[in-house]
């Protein structure tokens, strides 16, 4: 029976109850409407479909920025690596050449190549007196000469002014030759970092020094003959910059960028001896660029820019064997970039940012080489902290 | 608008769908609010803060059939409401000592005589622990093992709850009947 009554009760209070209403205040809706998320547009979705392009956009880009690096990276360790295993029978090198080696402290190759053009000729037909051969070359300015000249030109051009050279011959009728062989030292100087740019790179300057490799080690190089390899350490760039709106989506950005490069040149020379030299470059220069905002909501902003940068060596140091000397460039650096970035707010004037871009720079003609003479087509990524204001 | 069309518009961001949903179901929810908390000014807080949620939870709801939006929406203010008890009135309102489980209800009077704002004002003057467990029992249809696993109580603790609510409400519409006999 009480079960029974009970039941009664709690159904009528359910049926009369359970959709009850009850008149709710005039400013309930307006305090609602006030601390709502701000109201997204009905193309939201078009919004987060560019959302998730760009970030698809940036993954790709910086899986790409990474291959890039390790593949250079390695290219250029390797250089080094295997130019230091050249091993050759020193003994049987004509002592003749052997006081031109002392007279050359100079570790670039291609500065070896101009002293080289200089030594007398002598009767034993060397890589030196090979160069000294090059009458349609001497004088030039050497840098120059260094860039523009590709290493195919260069061979065809040899040939011609060489003919009565087995050496070069041989080198230029079998290059074949030159990538079965099994020997170490023809392996390490075919794998040249010419991906981007050949002009130092070991085949890059390789046949002007003497032929063929493989004929010379036969035929018993001097020792004054060497392997130079460069390895440049990643550029490390810190900026502070400005950025302000001019239109819907659009900004300018300026400041001043700060750039350290090192690179380290080991020179090793047939007889087993090597040297290395460090040049230490800091530049500074004002980037200006044109930024365009493609999505922006308060936490998550995505963007693309374009511009150029003009900068200027501040300082510039040489380091061999414990010794340092100044360099002076004066001429500035041109260079072009284009990136895209992402930008999330920590808080609502404080955010993070990452800019993976492109950069292209330009010939500065100046003698000093860094790894922008070497490869001027450059992946870099960006990461800091904006402030908004 | 239909609900279906209602939740679309939500999920896009507009504002007059946002403005149609509150107007279509406030009053409902407000009456929810007002029979969990008794209380008129918290109910409105609760809407506030439930109506604040349900916007920004709405791009996971999955809209089903006709009514699936009114019972997310209403599941929503139940929570809000027992997590605002449970913080705030319900500590300390569920007494160890025993009730009779099945309490003697005195019914004989007629259900029909008493206005439903009268029946929730009854229920709104209930002691919060009363109150609580006569609204997951009557209205969630929730047994009274699932009332203690929600409310962190034994089981005999919400039958001697449920007994003393449905006890009071009794005595409280008898005697509204016999005033306005």
């Amino acid at each position: 029976m009480n079960k029974k009554v009970d039941d009664r009760l709690t159904k009528e209070f359910r049926k009369r109850l359970e959709n009850y209403e009850l008149p709710v205040s005039e400013g309930v809706w307006e305090k609602i409407e006030r601390d709502l998320p701000p109201v997204h547009t009905p193309v939201m979705r078009i919004v987060w479909m560019r959302r998730i392009s760009a970030i698809a956009a940036c993954i790709v880009l910086l899986l790409g920025m990474g291959w890039y690096i390790s593949t250079v990276c390695l290219e250029t360790s390797e250089q080094v690596e295997l130019s230091e295993q050249v091993e050759l029978p020193v003994s049987k090198i004509p002592q003749m050449i052997k006081p031109t080696i002392e007279q050359q402290p100079k570790l670039l190759a291609v500065n070896e190549i101009k002293k080289e053009r200089d030594i007398p000729t002598t009767p034993t037909p060397s890589p030196a007196e090979m160069q000294s051969d090059q009458g349609d070359r001497k004088g030039s300015p050497l840098p120059a000469e260094t860039q523009s000249d590709p290493p195919p030109a260069e061979t065809q051009s040899d040939q011609g002014d060489r003919k009565g050279s087995p050496l070069r011959t041989e080198w230029a009728d079998d290059p074949v030759i030159w990538k079965k062989s099994k020997r170490p030292v023809t392996l390490a100087l075919a794998y040249g970092n010419q991906r981007t740019s050949p002009s130092t790179d070991l085949e890059g300057w390789y046949p002007r020094t003497f032929s063929n490799p493989m004929t010379l080690l036969k035929d018993l190089l001097p020792d004054n003959v060497s392997v130079t390899g460069v390895h440049y350490d990643m550029p490390v760039a810190v900026s502070l910059s400005i950025r302000k709106q001019v239109a819907k989506d659009w900004a300018l950005e300026s400041g001043l960028t700060y750039t350290y490069l090192k690179s380290t040149e080991t020179q090793s020379f047939l007889n087993g001896s090597s040297t290395s030299k460090d040049i230490r470059l800091h530049y500074v220069g004002v980037p200006l660029k044109l930024v365009y905002s493609f999505y922006d909501n308060r936490r998550l902003s995505l963007y693309a820019s374009a511009g150029g940068m003009l900068e200027k060596c501040v300082s510039g140091r040489e380091s061999v064997e414990n010794t340092t000397t100044d360099l002076s460039i004066s001429e500035l650096q041109w260079s072009l970039s284009g990136t895209i970035g992402a930008n999330y707010n920590l808080l609502d004037a404080f955010g993070l940012f990452v800019e993976p871009g492109i950069n292209y720079y330009f010939d500065d003609h100046n003698t000093v080489q860094t790894i922008r003479k070497d490869k001027p087509l450059n992946i870099g990524v960006q990461v800091g902290v904006r402030l908004t204001y | 608008m239909n609900e279906k069309d209602l939740v679309s518009g939500c999920q896009q961001g507009d504002n007059s769908s946002r403005r149609h949903l509150y107007d279509s179901y406030a009053q409902h929810m407000m009456g929810i609010c007002y029979r969990y908390t008794g209380d008129v000014r918290t109910s409105e807080d609760l809407l506030h803060d439930g109506f604040i949620k349900i916007f920004e939870a709405i791009h996971s709801f999955q809209y089903r059939s006709e009514g699936s939006l009114k019972a997310w929406m209403s599941k929503i203010f139940t929570n809000l409401s027992l997590e605002y008890l449970r913080k705030n009135s319900l500590r300390d309102t569920f007494p160890l000592d025993e009730y009779p489980e099945e309490a003697l209800v005195d019914t004989e009077y007629d259900f029909d005589r008493v206005p439903p704002a009268v029946l929730m004002q009854f229920v709104a003057e209930l002691p919060a622990g009363y109150r609580t467990v006569f609204n997951l029992n009557t209205f969630e249809e929730m047994s009274h093992k699932e009332i203690a696993n929600r409310l962190h109580i034994n089981e005999s603790s919400s039958r001697s709850q449920l007994a003393r609510a449905k006890a009071t409400l009794s005595e409280k519409v008898k005697n509204y009947t016999r005033q306005h006999e």
